[in-house]
């Protein structure tokens, strides 16, 4: 099947069974108007089921990071439709979009943006403050493997753990779906494994929706689905039949 | 050869331009700095000098006595005495101007001309008519500002009594004299030009009235120079004691000089006080701001430097920039300061009559104004600058080094019990410098609040203590000369009166060691319902029967403590000379008094029970009608009215006290906006990220701009309890740097004053939060968390 038109068929995993959380069609987002409009995203279409582990390849400029902030609720597309079980992303308010957020979402990114006046309980603490149903900050901290590191500061912590920390803190509340921008783009690739351990371990015990954005193909071994994106459309979409754990990635 | 340099001085103004709010508030507070500088140094120099030119051009003598009768030939004798340059006699009296239209006697001071011409001191400067014709005796010149007040012209006539007879007179001229610039009747802090006026008459005319000829009553001279000035005056003094003289006394205590020169150190305290609290402030926020700027802009200084660009260039555009601000500013306050220069010159006039009172802009003044700002500026700037810029490249490009540590907190910041308040706390703790100077900034910005509205409080008090607990009578009525206490019977049975109460007034001098001060003794009647003496929270202090009561203010220069002898030396009559033991100290608000039992100064005198000033409680409705009657009784000399008085009082400062509180309170605000405003958009952009963060976990728009509200909050909040603590103490500081013999303000501020300034402090950090908030509101989330700080 040549790439195209299996790039319009990314509507259902089958890998898993489960029910479809989130469902876009004809989505799309330009940046600007007329001669300077930038397309970031043209025409997605896009379903993907509870408990999925997605990876999103592709180059910069490819709009992976504007897909997934639209995903996560932090972006709005121009046209087209998004939607997460009954919350209408399209066109929401910015008010029902933070709601969207807190109840549902969490994020990891490149650059860890812990808050460096609280310590790592703290940091996690401030997530269960706000949710309706969190783990205990102590469980969460000790998923990512950083209990003996509860009461420092960012400042005296490594990259990879203020990145494992940042994990903590998204997993903390139980999100229904967890969406990391190159988690691991500023680690090195012993670090980078257990960051990525610690991500598959809550898509494994917690059954979280998984979006990992990396240009790091390696990783894409983890993924139930891979989703290749090139100037604003999903030119790919492969199946992992066998799917690798973090620990057996190497680069 | 390219300058290096031109396109960074591009990127400086492009920083100004990104930055141009804060940069607007820090150039207002440098501006209201200069121009509270640039006013009260302009006001200083043409008050003084309008003064010099005044006094040097029409001769404004040295020493002043008055007497009673001398013969001319004792004047040419006085002449030979070492150390006296030029002396005139001359005859001064005070006379009554006829006005049936004014409910108070409008009294005036006439002093005699020379046969021929200008005096030898003291000249006059005719504004407008002629000089009078000194072979007639109907013709007398006036004060500028009497004929301004009254409407009166050359030509019109005007009826006064002169030893009691009427007498009609042709206003010749109008003119002004050193000697009245501040032209009040003598004791009163204001001039009150309605009823007070200076004519000058040939001396002829006061020779016949006052029965004068051949004789004087009043010196003036000017000092040799080189001359002992002490030496003279107690050679005037002995040679004139037999002719009634009260003694010397010198140009600095001439009354309208004291109240020039009272006026002078008040703007010289002012161009000094001001633009000091305003610098402080802009400079510490130009510290933070440009430290901010700086520090967000490290990766780009160590780029340049990497790429090999010299250094002095990239010192060099930052020191552009805050030189703009800086040059901004004392631009804006010297305009303003010139305007409001312009508009104080015009209120002066209300005050001082000087022949020309230019204003002009100092030069002096405004390169000290451009001098000033850039040095505090650039030095503000100095070490967030150069910290920086002088690291070497590789060195730079790293971030700034963490700032929290677990050991580096204070153990109770932990007791918070939620995360929240917990990282409002740490950002306070964290930056512990700007924080203690913010919260000292907004503290520094209530007392101008509290500094311009408490004159209203000052001035409630003053005029409760004094009219409604001092001096409680409505009506003050003094003699010509003293006479027996009899006399109140007389006023008793006027209708209108209701109380009647008689005291005594004389000159006196009074003595401890090498300390003296003049001032008015009075006899008062103990257990008197009208004058009474007060401690400051307003207790009743008996009169003592025996020894003497002081103001505090004048036990205080005196340095005499109760039980202390005093030398009182008395300046009429006789002159005798006694020692009397302090025996009580009051706390009245206006003038240094000296008070007896009026038995006591009776016996001090060796006279029988005598008065010479009635008091009186008077009913409302007879008001007008009782004061119409006293005005036709020759043997009186002065009649005041509480009335007359509060109504002058209102009239002349109210005005004043209002626009400078506004001015005032502005300020302040300037100050709490240029603080909240310009550390919360600093703390802003260093907390984007973390403030980003927050909303993408989830926390609203109101949640997160909370953590830095909140900050915001317990700087404001603890700067406000700094503010009620510095307000009291910057008011007493200001007003003793202020205060001058003619009064003092008694520091008091109401509660009302401190809510005012609280309110203003809240009112405008609240706006600034929510200039803030907004800023959080539209904050770039993707752009923000995507971009490495």
């Amino acid at each position: 099947m040549p790439p195209a038109s299996r790039a319009n068929d990314n509507r259902g995993p089958d890998i898993s069974s489960q029910t479809v959380v989130f469902r876009a069609r004809g989505l799309a987002k330009t940046y600007g108007a007329r001669e300077t409009a930038v397309h970031a995203l043209r025409d997605v279409d896009l379903d993907i089921s509870e408990g999925e582990f997605i990876v999103l390849l592709g180059p910069s400029g490819s709009g992976k990071s504007t897909l997934l902030n639209i995903l996560g609720g932090l972006d709005a597309p121009t046209s087209g439709e998004a939607r997460f079980r009954d919350h209408e992303l399209t066109g929401a308010s910015e008010d029902e979009l933070t709601t969207y957020r807190r109840e549902h979402v969490s994020f990891v990114f490149q650059f860890y943006n812990l808050i460096p006046s609280l310590n790592v309980a703290e940091n996690v603490r401030l997530v269960a403050e706000i949710a309706a149903n969190p783990m205990p900050v102590e469980e969460a901290v000790a998923l990512v493997g950083l209990t003996p590191r509860l009461h420092h500061f960012p400042s005296e912590l490594s990259g990879g753990e203020q990145q494992r920390v940042a994990v903590a803190r998204a997993i903390v509340k139980r999100p229904d779906v967890l969406l990391c921008d190159e988690p691991t783009g500023a680690l090195d690739s012993e670090t980078g494994r257990l960051v990525l351990g610690a991500i598959e371990k809550a898509n494994r015990e917690l059954g979280t929706t998984t979006v990992v954005i990396t240009h790091n193909s390696v990783i894409a071994g983890m993924a139930h689905r891979v989703l290749s994106l090139r100037d604003g459309r999903i030119v790919d979409v492969s199946i992992n039949p066998n799917r690798k754990s973090a620990g057996e990635l190497s680069w | 050869m390219v300058i290096p340099g031109r396109i960074l001085n591009r990127k400086a103004l492009r920083d100004l331009w990104a930055l141009r709010a804060q940069v607007i508030s820090i150039a207002l507070l440098i501006a209201s700095g200069i121009a509270v500088f640039v006013m009260s140094a302009s006001n200083y120099a043409s008050l003084l000098r309008a003064g010099n030119t005044h006094y040097a051009a029409e001769r404004f003598a040295d020493v002043f006595v008055s007497l009673k009768h001398a013969p001319l030939a004792v004047a040419e004798r006085l002449k030979l005495i070492d150390g006296v340059g030029v002396l005139e006699a001359r005859i001064a009296a005070t006379v009554r101007i006829d006005d049936p239209t004014s409910e108070l006697p409008v009294l005036g001071r006439m002093l005699s001309l020379p046969r021929h011409g200008q005096p030898a001191l003291n000249r006059l400067v005719l504004r407008s008519g002629i000089w009078p014709d000194a072979t007639r005796t109907d013709q007398v010149l006036i004060n500028e500002a009497f004929a301004e007040r009254r409407g009166l012209r050359p030509g019109d006539s005007l009826r006064a009594i002169l030893n009691g007879r009427f007498q009609s007179f042709v206003v010749a001229g109008v003119a002004l004299s050193p000697e009245f610039v501040f032209a009040a009747r003598p004791g009163d802090p204001l001039p009150d030009d309605r009823h007070f006026a200076v004519l000058w008459a040939p001396e002829r005319t006061l020779a016949n009235a006052f029965d004068m000829l051949g004789a004087f009553n009043d010196l003036v001279l000017t000092l040799a120079p080189g001359a002992n000035a002490l030496r003279v005056m107690a050679e005037l003094d002995e040679a004139l004691s037999r002719f009634g003289s009260t003694g010397a006394i010198m140009r600095r205590d001439h009354p309208s000089e004291r109240f020039l020169s009272d006026e002078l150190v008040e703007q010289r305290t002012l161009a000094v006080i001001a633009p000091a609290l305003f610098f402080g402030v802009a400079a510490f926020l130009l510290a933070v701001v440009v430290g901010r700027l700086v520090e967000a802009q490290r990766d780009q200084i160590a780029s340049l430097k990497a790429l090999g660009y010299p250094t002095g260039p990239i010192l060099q555009h930052y020191f552009l920039l805050v030189g703009v601000i800086a040059v901004a500013g004392a631009g804006i306050g010297i305009a303003a300061g010139h305007g409001l220069a312009i508009w104080v010159v015009e209120a002066y006039r209300e005050f001082f009559r000087f022949p020309v009172m230019e204003h002009r802009l100092e030069i002096w003044a405004v390169l000290a104004s451009f001098g000033v700002s850039l040095a505090v500026a650039l030095g503000a700037v100095l070490r967030a600058v150069t910290r920086i810029v002088l690291l070497p490249a590789m060195v730079a490009i790293r971030p700034a080094p963490p700032q929290f540590r677990a050991m580096a907190l204070p153990g109770w910041l932990g007791l918070a019990s939620s995360t929240r308040p917990r990282m409002a706390l740490r950002g306070i703790v964290g930056r512990p410098l700007r924080s203690a100077l913010s919260m000292i900034g907004v503290g520094l910005a209530m007392p101008l609040v509290v500094l311009g509205l408490f004159w209203f409080d000052a001035l409630d008090y003053m005029i409760d203590m004094t009219f409604d607990r001092i001096q409680r009578g409505d009506v003050y009525v003094g003699f010509t000369e003293a006479r027996p206490a009899s006399a109140l019977e007389g006023f008793r049975r006027l209708e209108g009166v209701m109380i009647a109460e008689g005291q005594r007034l004389v000159p006196i001098i009074l003595r401890s060691e090498h300390r003296t001060y003049r001032t008015s003794l009075s006899g008062l009647m103990p257990g008197g319902e009208l004058n009474v003496a007060r401690k400051s929270d307003y207790t009743r202090l008996p009169i003592p029967e025996e020894g003497l009561l002081l103001s505090r203010r004048l036990a205080e220069r005196l340095a005499l403590r109760i039980g202390d002898n005093v030398t009182v030396e008395v300046l009429e009559g006789r002159r005798l000379v006694r020692e009397i033991p302090l025996t009580a100290i009051s706390d009245d608000v206006l003038g240094m008094s000296a008070t007896l039992s009026i038995t006591a100064l009776n016996t001090l005198l060796r006279a029988g029970p005598l008065i010479n000033v009635v008091a009186l409680r008077v009913d409302p409705a007879h008001r007008t009608a009782l004061l119409r009657k006293l005005a036709d009784r020759p043997a009186i000399a002065t009649i005041s009215s509480k009335k007359a008085w509060l109504a002058l009082f209102r009239d002349r400062l109210v005005g004043l006290i209002v626009v400078s509180a506004g001015m005032l309170t502005l300020f302040g605000v300037l100050i709490v906006v240029g603080v909240v405003y310009n550390v919360a958009r600093v703390t802003f952009h260093e907390r984007a990220t973390e403030l980003a963060s927050l909303r993408v976990l989830g926390f609203t728009r109101g949640e997160a701009a909370g953590i830095l509200l909140s900050e915001l909050a317990v700087i404001v909040a603890v700067g406000t309890g700094i503010g009620v603590a510095l307000s009291g103490w910057i008011v007493r500081v200001l007003l003793s740097a202020r205060s001058t013999e003619s009064f003092e303000i008694p520091p008091v501020i109401a509660t009302s004053t401190y809510v005012i300034a609280v309110l203003a402090v809240v009112v405008t950090s609240t706006w600034s939060a929510w200039l803030i908030r907004r800023r959080v509101d539209r904050l770039d989330l993707v752009a923000v968390l995507k971009a490495r700080e």
